[in-house]
């Protein structure tokens, strides 16, 4: 029971994490000011979000959020890959932020229901405040679908680049099946990505968005949501990572995106683990 | 009324303490000064936020990362601000954002220098946002009511960010050998760059924002309360100085005038610091090809099939 908390609310934190440390870098960056200040809102929130998840599992194992969080090893964290990749272009960025809120919608959307009765109250706390996220995100992709063919296309391509990556945010679980028994989920991942990936096409639609272009991709990715942890872990070689791409972060298999993160945002936390900052 | 008499009722009306809106009558020399001058802090506000910004991906506390990030969103906030008033007098915000990208317009002499580690941080946060906020409360007065009014807000959430700088100070001051040297070699680094920062010496005789009290004090007067708030508080923590070295005299801390070497900010001055190029670059090339986002902002919207 506690193991499949821990790893149940290890992911999500992660998840939060991480995108959020990403959305922090477009601050000073932006291509437009506005842009710098809604980036750097959403970014906040999501790492406040990482910290309370992480101080729901130093309650229960002892540790503290600062080592959960700036303290482990690579190959311990459990983000989605798609988390971690380089913002690139804002318009990859953008799409990333929508997919990415739109499937914690539906992830928190669950949790409200979970028998832990701390994760589901956090769960309603942050679907409010993800609320702001999802309005701002909604309101850019409308924006730039029905403006000028260059943005449009944009969409499209950073779509491409990042649908398959986003269904991966469902993969199996460690110790799903103990987080399924205890109710900790009242679904399984695969039922979420299920909803997500109902919500997500549909609303693309909406946006006169080609949704229908990633069904091979969703397809693999369906293939491989039902693989297990090893057998993904055994698939690295370069060729099918990329023929594959971005699987295995909830197993702990992180691409070299997240390995330059990790290293520059550790680095303090590193040199004195016991210091006061 | 003739040209002159309207500069002579406005001469009067500022050195009454009057003070001006933007819809009031101005000379042209006042107009473009305080655009300049309320552009550069503008400017200031933006690229200040990029040394931070260069160390937030190494917080070291879940904390501190959230309280640098906030802090780094109000300073990019308060560029919206004073953009906006500056607008006002006759330049709008794109064509004052294109100049600073193409390295035609300035900003402070501290946001041209690279960070390298966690000190940087507590020294701009606790330094040389000190500085700049002694800098900003001297303005508060100034003749140009919508700037002043901005200041107002700028300035009580400079407060906040001084009080965040100051803590991080702290900490690094009580704690291991190793988080004391880091500040220690910030300070080394930053000392210089803080002097400067203040400006030369004022000439009393020749500037226009003296004379109009856009600026109501010069640059030495600001630079001594600087030093006579911060150096203390400094040599408290048992940190030292590099060269300036500032010393006692009477109850004033002082730093020698043939002390400082004043060729760094002359490079500064011809957008030639240490890091100008790579900052300005780095904005430029996201603003250069994300024209495609603005575009979208600006066309009206038509419905796709």
């Amino acid at each position: 029971m506690k193991e499949a908390l821990v790893s149940l609310v290890t992911a999500l934190a992660d998840d939060e994490l991480i995108i959020g440390h990403r959305h922090s870098e477009w601050t000073g960056f932006a291509p437009h000011i506005e842009e710098d200040v809604a980036f750097s809102s959403i970014a906040q929130d999501e790492i406040g979000h990482a910290a309370a998840y992480y101080s729901l599992i130093a309650e229960v194992t002892g540790t503290s959020p600062d080592h959960m969080a700036l303290g482990r090893e690579p190959f311990e964290y459990r983000n989605a890959v798609f988390c971690e990749r380089l913002n690139r272009d804002w318009s990859y960025s953008l799409v990333r932020h929508w997919l990415y809120d739109t499937a914690d919608d539906v992830r928190l959307a669950a949790l409200q229901e979970s028998a832990d009765a701390s994760l589901a109250a956090l769960a309603t706390k942050m679907r409010r405040e993800e609320r702001y996220h999802l309005l701002h995100a909604n309101a850019w992709i409308k924006r730039v679908s029905e403006g000028p063919v260059e943005g449009r296309t944009r969409l499209i391509d950073a779509l491409g680049m990042c649908y398959a990556e986003a269904l991966a945010l469902f993969d199996i679980l460690e110790f799903e099946d103990s987080i399924l028994e205890n109710n900790l989920l009242p679904c399984s991942s695969s039922e979420l990505r299920g909803r997500f990936s109902m919500r997500a096409t549909s609303e693309l639609d909406d946006f006169g968005l080609p949704a229908d272009v990633h069904r091979d991709l969703d397809d693999s990715a369906e293939f491989l949501a039902s693989s297990s942890g090893d057998l993904i872990a055994s698939e690295k070689d370069a060729s099918s990572a990329s023929a594959r791409p971005g699987i295995g972060g909830r197993a702990g298999m992180h691409s070299d995106e997240f390995k330059a993160l990790w290293d520059e945002m550790t680095s303090t936390h590193r040199l004195h683990p016991e210091a006061q900052w | 009324m003739s040209y002159e008499e309207k500069l002579e009722e406005f001469n009067r009306r500022v050195e009454a303490g009057d003070k001006v809106e933007a819809s009031d009558w101005m000379p042209d020399d006042y107009r473009r000064g305080v655009l300049k001058f309320i552009e550069m802090h503008a400017n200031s506000e933006i690229m200040g936020a990029l040394p931070e910004r260069e160390c937030l991906p190494k917080a070291p506390t879940l904390k501190r990362k959230m309280s640098l990030a906030a802090k780094i969103q109000d300073e990019i906030g308060h560029a919206q601000l004073l953009y906006r008033v500056a607008e006002d007098l006759g330049k709008s915000r794109t064509a004052m954002y294109e100049d600073l990208l193409a390295g035609e317009s300035k900003f402070h002499n501290v946001f041209h220098y690279p960070v390298h580690h966690w000190g940087d941080v507590a020294v701009i946060g606790w330094l040389i946002d000190g500085a700049a906020l002694v800098t900003q409360a001297a303005l508060l007065d100034s003749s140009y009511a919508p700037y002043t009014r901005v200041l107002k807000r700028i300035c009580s959430e400079e407060q906040l960010h001084l009080r965040h700088g100051e803590h991080i100070t702290l900490q690094l001051a009580s704690g291991t050998d190793y988080q004391r040297e880091m500040f220690q070699e910030a300070l080394n680094r930053w000392w210089l760059p803080i002097i400067h920062f203040f400006g030369p010496r004022s000439n009393v005789a020749k500037d226009l924002l003296l004379h109009w009290k856009v600026k109501t004090r010069t640059n030495e007067d600001l630079r001594q309360e600087f030093l006579d708030r911060y150096v203390p508080k400094v040599t408290e923590l048992g940190f030292s100085f590099p060269t300036p070295v500032p010393r006692l005299k009477g109850d004033a801390w002082v730093v020698a005038a043939e002390d400082i070497d004043w060729a760094p900010l002359d490079a500064i001055k011809k957008n030639r610091g240490p890091e100008t190029q790579r900052r300005l670059s780095r904005r430029r090339a996201v603003y250069d090809s994300h024209r495609w986002v603005r575009e979208a902002l600006s066309e009206p919207a038509v419905h796709a099939a």
